[in-house]
């Protein structure tokens, strides 16, 4: 009798977090300034110094928050966007589909158009979008009467489709120089407006969900049998689905507020942390937020350096590396029978 | 001795439909109630209502004395459970993982898995000759591995009421053997399991009584004689009217198994 069932995928998992640190150290170095290895532990001797040399100022002005945003973001995306393929009972479940990212670039539209220009403002208008593009699907689930998964799928399209028309009547009465452009460069996300001002609030809002979302693992694989399953267990479906939902949802609308839309990340990270992992317990859904977290990591740092001194939309790498590892694992899936 | 599950007028359905209703029975720990009707005559959905996965119309389901209407779900699956006719293959999850929610109403949805709890999952899928489903993946098990796990789920709950719904559809002929053993044991154990079946001869061999399940109602509640063959019959033919029931049957046993 085997008394100690070894967890498997140890062995992936701490590969993957190996290559994790290993590139949030690399983020925090390369950019339009690099900076040395003795650049960076100078910086945390001049932490409180009066005067911060150059590279100190680079250091904890610039890299620090752009490198903790990506970090939160790709880890949110990654995470939440297992959740949600588990609670949905879907692989094509991501954090999009119920309307947060739509319902955030209208939010982030509209300030741009009306011209309220601060970035923070700018800020604050995405994150509302994305709660009240939230609010408005389950709004639609409780009228219904529903609350079944296909339901809620339903309600997120709708959502997603009110608020891309107005997003496009938005670019309409957009003025094509500037705020058109800014629209456009805010639904391809970017990672390079990042300040501390940003980056405090992102931690504040998305650390504590995650490690709640982390702590209801078990919730989340009972959801993933569906509803008569979870009755027989004594889950209550409709409470924790919702309650699992929201957390997520917040999250993701507080990463989307900060960066921009940032496509497919939150998509393809289960699907190859599954193909990792084999399974969808245990390590599973802190694999999904790590494999996130590399994934947005390289994607910023091919954005900040492959542009020749422009910064490019980080969206453009998510989705070159999400096409191809979408194409292997459809491929890789040939003859499971689903 | 007391009854352990009372059912008092129950009526239900989906929507405005009623698919039955004035449904009343009692029953005691250590029976067995077979289930029997025809396709369509609400048998899982009698099985759906006393776990509470659907509205009740009226009446009341009461287990040890307790109304199950004012409880959460969870306290519910303390007090019953549900095999279902199938679980999702879910890529990713293994019969261990599956078998192991069967605590979730003891656990509640944080704490961690004891020691004691790991050898009672081992011992559970060991008793049922299916320790070997606990390593595979769900998605790559058959329909009646599947049940099996499901079933050793159900098990693991360690409910005073038991459902079953038609818990050997898919099962190979030596686990159906098992299967209907080990529900007699379990039902010795003071357990009370109500199950839907099709075949009226495992209903006949392990069952301590059957419910009739017709047009909207039970028609018929009797204990299970087996020294009654001519008794039983009259009983299933107002379900099934060609049956013939006989005690001397040529039939294939197992000797561990009895059945």
């Amino acid at each position: 009798m085997k008394k100690n069932r070894p967890v498997p995928g140890y062995g992936v998992f701490a590969a993957a977090a190996v290559l994790f640190v290993l590139l949030t150290i690399v983020s925090l170095a390369v950019g339009s300034y690099p900076l040395t290895g003795r650049d960076i532990l100078q910086s945390f001797r001049e932490l409180s110094a009066a005067e911060p040399s150059m590279p100190t100022r680079v250091f904890w002005n610039l890299r620090i928050p752009r490198t903790v945003t990506a970090v939160l973001s790709g880890v949110t995306l990654g995470l939440c966007g297992g959740v949600y393929q588990m609670v949905f009972r879907s692989p094509l479940a991501s954090p999009d589909l119920t309307g947060v990212a739509s319902g955030a670039s209208l939010g982030a539209a509209l300030a741009i158009v009306l011209g309220l220009g601060s970035s923070f403002f700018r800020m604050v208008a995405a994150f509302v979008g994305g709660i009240l593009a939230l609010a408005l699907v389950f709004l639609l689930v409780r009228f219904s009467g529903g609350g079944r998964v296909y339901t809620y799928i339903l309600a997120g399209i709708i959502t997603s489709a009110a608020a891309d028309a107005g997003l496009m009547v938005l670019k309409m009465l957009a003025d094509p120089e500037r705020q058109l452009a800014a629209i456009d460069f805010w639904t391809m996300g970017s990672l390079a407006s990042v300040s501390s001002a940003k980056a405090m609030p992102l931690a504040i809002l998305t650390v504590p969900v995650l490690a709640v979302l982390l702590l209801c693992r078990r919730p989340v694989t009972m959801l993933s049998l569906g509803g008569e399953e979870c009755g027989a267990m004594g889950l209550s479906e409709r409470f924790w689905r919702a309650f699992l939902l929201v957390l997520a949802t917040l999250a993701v609308s507080a990463c989307t507020a900060v960066t921009g839309v940032i496509g497919f990340a939150g998509l393809i990270a289960p699907h190859i942390a599954q193909y990792l992992l084999h399974r969808r317990s245990g390590v599973y859904l802190c694999l999904c937020g790590i494999t996130g977290g590399i994934l947005l990591l390289a994607a910023d740092l091919a954005a900040r350096s492959l542009g020749g001194g422009a910064e490019l939309p980080v969206s453009i790498f998510t989705v070159a590396a999400g096409v191809p590892v979408l194409i292997i694992l459809l491929c890789k899936g040939r003859g499971d029978g689903r | 001795m007391t009854a352990s599950l009372e059912i008092r007028d129950l009526a239900a359905g989906y929507g405005r439909r009623r698919i039955w209703e004035q449904i009343s029975f009692t029953a005691c720990p250590g029976e067995i109630l077979v289930l029997l009707g025809k396709n369509g005559s609400g048998k899982t959905t009698l099985l759906r209502a006393i776990q509470g996965s659907i509205p009740l119309q009226c009446g009341s389901v009461r287990i040890g004395g307790k109304d199950l209407s004012g409880l959460t779900v969870r306290r519910r699956a303390a007090l019953v459970t549900t095999m279902p006719q199938e679980i999702p293959a879910e890529r990713g999850l293994t019969g261990w993982d599956f078998v192991e929610m069967g605590l979730y109403p003891s656990r509640g949805p944080f704490a961690a898995l004891t020691e004691k709890d790991r050898a009672k999952i081992q011992r559970t899928a060991e008793k049922f000759s299916a320790a070997a489903l606990l390593d595979r993946d769900l998605a790559e098990m058959s329909v009646g591995e599947r049940q099996m796990v499901s079933l050793l789920r159900a098990v693991l709950q360690d409910t005073p009421v038991l459902l079953l719904d038609e818990p050997a559809s898919a099962l190979d002929f030596g686990h159906t053997g098992i299967l209907f053993r080990m529900l007699q044991r379990i039902a010795e154990e003071g357990k009370t399991i109500l199950m839907v079946l099709h075949d009226p001869t495992p209903a006949l061999q392990c069952g301590t009584r059957l419910l009739l399940l017709q047009d909207g109602g039970i028609c018929a509640d009797v204990p299970v004689d087996r020294k009654a063959p001519e008794a039983m019959e009259t009983v299933l033919r107002r379900l099934y009217p060609e049956i013939c029931v006989h005690d001397t049957p040529l039939f294939c046993y197992t000797e561990t198994t009895g059945i």
